[in-house]
């Protein structure tokens, strides 16, 4: 086998190649590939995933869902890659740059990837969520053409304060589930700036509305593992009888809510409208990736684009609060309108950084 | 001792065509003919899946690989980034099929790559102050020798505990995935970002190939214009090395024939005076030093040049790898050739994405068909099948072997006298002893 190496592979390479242009030949590609040139079209944007798929329930999706509203309004060809691995960041973000004039990534850590290829595209320009373009010293790095999308979660993470704080305030006979012991928790993935955010207006206007309320705080070091979740929630409800569990730990805090679940206390969800895990879930603080995505899209095509664009808060629907259930106390829902129209107002200021 | 009763074929076929034929679909027509089916069976299922008449899915199956091929070997600059994705799954490769050399499936290539590249980080990040000259190859041997550990501690468990390699190694390959991760997102996590490095200084990495022509090769014969656009490293040359050592190895050492001779009879070896365990031992501990340095390459060959702690468990390399080890029929050649198939079909699905309206799923759909079809053996089983004149002299054996050392036909006839030859001997201890036929007496 070995001996006839040279002769036989030669024959191989030209059969295959012989297969695969034969498999080719004589096609029409169906798409249409060309586009630039008029003035009149519209700028063509691209968005480049994280790994997990565009249905993963989180923020592939909800940029997705941004990316495909923009689309339809503004009729650009529609250019999606999902990232593989991590390793594809730069070659996908690279192979956007160079066939569209925008390109949106979606999750942090493309943050160094980005850096470099946007770099090496000046011309073009490149919007991240969740972070700004990094150095190689792991400075944020403030280039032209790069707008680094920043939310506000801590007012999120406010409003889903405010309702277990209230529904605290109010007390057993309000909410039947209570465990009388007045505290609340949550559980974050890892301390990092975004989870914090969340953590932090929890924490803070939970207190701001029932001053006697204790919040506890762990985190699970994990994003996926659910099982981790699940332990720490039950944990907090068992010895700290902790009634109400705010997760912000992504797929791990998945197992969060199934702990509430079964334990019979309430939880809140996070970044999307998660009521349909289970029954538990009162309410969930979301961050509105599809929103950020829209206008950032909407401005870039008006020609607005900025390299320091405002973080996303209250005022322009980047975060909120979804999903408000049924089982709710009807007191609870103006009082979170009153804190939304304060923090609106600037009358509250909600702090980004966790009480230890 | 015992002549053989059945007539002796003449094996060698007449002319030098037919001769170049059979030694052609012996080496590759099942490889091709596993590549085919799986292209096949792609197109129906990019048919199945896609919106619209028929006439219009038959014309996105057709185009998928008309961009299949245009995104991975369509222009320069993607064949580079095919060479780039293809790099790594060579040492990978190599590793997975090194070890299957000895009969070893050797399912820990992601583990040994991930601590291979960790190890290579370590000492980037560490002795970012040495020169470039010492830097690069202290990573690399690093990487090797961190790998080597690695895959040797499979080899170790095999040999002295019996302890099988698909397990050890599965097991060892979620150990280093966490451990790395627990590392990176730890002592080398970068001061400002989350579950990632620093990535690592500029001499600490391998430069572009088209950049290393330029400076050394260009200076005297044309340039490569904007080398930048062409990604593919100087690990492409290392990979190239590494297929030659491995081709050595495998071909031109007696550790290598021990290696097959471990391979198809590990009983037979040992009573051949060959020492078993030891060879394991050294076998893993170099599948796992190929494997080391697909990461180590990885990460100082590609842009972000970073460790990131999540990529470590989901980068497919090292699973790819086994694909390419079998597809490969585990020569050097072949590991190269299926390494740029599967390169290539990496690299050609962002591009899939952008031109033709199909989900980057299809590509690993299309991997896993090419791993399916190598596992389903079409070729032998067709043959069989096949009315006995048109396959004349190749029946394949039932249980097909990747790494016959004979044609087929020639291991049959020996089957036969040893058979033969077990019946003679048991028709002979019947009648010294004088006990009566036992059944296999009465087939005689």
């Amino acid at each position: 086998m070995r001996k006839s190496g040279a002769p036989s592979l030669l024959i191989s390479l030209f059969v295959l190649c012989g297969v695969l242009l034969s498999a080719c030949g004589g096609s029409t590609p169906s798409t249409n590939t060309n586009g630039g040139g008029s003035t009149t079209a519209p700028k063509s944007v691209t968005l480049v995933t994280d790994i997990g798929g565009l249905n993963d329930q989180s923020f592939n999706q909800s940029a997705n869902v941004g990316y495909m509203k923009a689309q339809g309004e503004l009729k650009f060809r529609r250019q999606v890659i999902e990232s593989k691995s991590q390793n594809d960041y730069v070659s996908n973000l690279t192979r956007a740059a160079q066939t569209s004039d925008m390109v949106i990534g979606v999750g942090f850590l493309m943050a160094t990837a980005m850096d470099q290829v946007a770099k090496a595209n000046p011309t073009k320009s490149f919007a991240l969520i969740d972070s700004c373009a990094t150095d190689a010293k792991g400075n944020c790095d403030s280039l032209k053409n790069v707008a680094p999308l920043f939310f506000k979660e801590q007012q999120a993470g406010c409003l889903a304060g405010v309702v277990a704080g209230q529904m605290e305030k109010l007390g057993k006979a309000k909410s039947s589930k209570l465990l009388g012991n007045n505290t609340i928790a949550a559980i974050g993935g890892l301390a990092i700036p975004p989870v914090d955010h969340y953590i932090a207006g929890y924490q803070y206007c939970a207190k701001k509305v029932d001053p006697a309320v204790t919040v506890k705080v762990n985190y699970s070091q994990s994003f996926d593992n659910t099982a981790k979740c699940q332990d720490i929630a039950n944990n907090q409800i068992s010895t700290a009888k902790a009634d109400v569990i705010f997760q912000v730990a992504g797929g791990c805090g998945v197992g969060a809510l199934q702990a509430a679940k079964a334990k019979g206390v309430y939880s809140i969800g996070v970044d999307s409208d998660q009521s349909h895990v289970n029954d538990s879930v009162i309410a969930s603080a979301i961050k509105r990736v599809d929103q950020a995505v829209y206008l950032t899209v909407k401005d870039f095509e008006a020609g607005k684009f900025s390299a320091t664009p405002a973080p996303f808060d209250l005022t322009n629907d980047g975060v909120g609060l979804a999903g408000l259930s049924a089982t709710v106390p009807a007191e609870v829902k103006p009082v979170v309108d009153k804190y939304i129209a304060d923090i609106k107002s600037g009358a509250i200021t909600v702090p980004d950084a966790v009480q230890k | 001792m015992a002549s053989p009763t059945v007539q002796r074929r003449t094996s060698a076929p007449a002319s030098q065509l037919a001769r170049w034929m059979q030694k052609f679909r012996a080496a590759l027509g099942r490889p091709l003919i596993a590549v085919l089916v799986a292209f096949v069976l792609g197109g129906i299922i990019i048919m199945i899946t896609t919106p619209g008449p028929l006439d219009n899915r038959f014309i996105t199956a057709v185009s998928t690989y008309y961009y299949l091929i245009a995104g991975s070997f369509g222009s320069l600059q993607s064949i580079s980034y095919t060479l780039a994705k293809a790099t790594p799954l060579i040492f990978a490769g190599l590793a997975v099929a090194i070890a299957y050399r000895a009969g070893l499936f050797n399912i820990g290539a992601a583990g040994q790559l991930t601590v291979g590249s960790m190890v290579a980080g370590i000492i980037g990040i560490q002795l970012a102050a040495l020169p470039g000259w010492l830097l690069v190859p202290l990573m690399l041997l690093g990487s090797m020798v961190a790998g080597g550990i690695w895959g040797g501690i499979v080899g170790v468990l095999k040999a002295w505990r019996g302890a099988h390699e698909v397990v050890t190694s599965i097991m060892l390959n979620w150990t280093a995935f966490y451990v790395c991760a627990f590392l990176v997102e730890g002592p080398f996590q970068a001061p400002k970002l989350s579950q990632q490095t620093l990535p690592m200084a500029p001499q600490a990495t391998i430069p572009s190939l088209a950049i290393l022509y330029n400076q050394t090769l260009g200076t005297f014969l044309p340039q490569i214009p904007d080398p930048a656009q062409y990604t593919v490293d100087a690990g492409l040359l290392i990979a190239f090395v590494a297929m030659l050592v491995y081709w050595f190895i495998t071909a031109r050492t007696t550790f290598g024939y021990e290696l097959r001779v471990i391979g198809q009879n590990p009983k037979a070896a040992r009573y051949a005076g060959i020492s078993v365990r030891k060879n394991i031992v050294m076998v893993m501990f170099m599948a796992g030093a190929f494997a080391g340095l697909a990461g180590a390459v990885r990460l100082m060959g590609q842009a972000p040049y970073q460790l990131i702690s999540s990529a470590f468990s989901t980068d497919s390399t090292g699973f790819d790898a086994i694909g390419v080890a079998l597809l490969g029929r585990t020569t050097s050649i072949g590991v190269l050739l299926a390494s740029l198939l599967f390169g290539g079909l990496q690299q050609a699905g962002p591009y899939l994405q952008s031109y033709v309206d199909v989900p980057g799923d299809i590509i690993t759909i299309m991997q896993a068909l090419v791993l399916f079809s190598i596992a389903i053996e079409y070729l032998p089983s067709l043959q069989r099948f096949m009315p006995s004149f048109l396959v004349k002299s190749s029946r394949p054996p039932l249980v097909p072997s990747l790494i016959t050392t004979k044609p087929a036909e020639e291991k049959g006839e020996a089957d036969m006298q040893a058979v033969e030859s077990g019946h003679r001997a048991t028709s002979d201890t019947v009648e010294k002893t004088g006990l009566k036929p036992t059944s296999s007496g009465q087939e005689e």
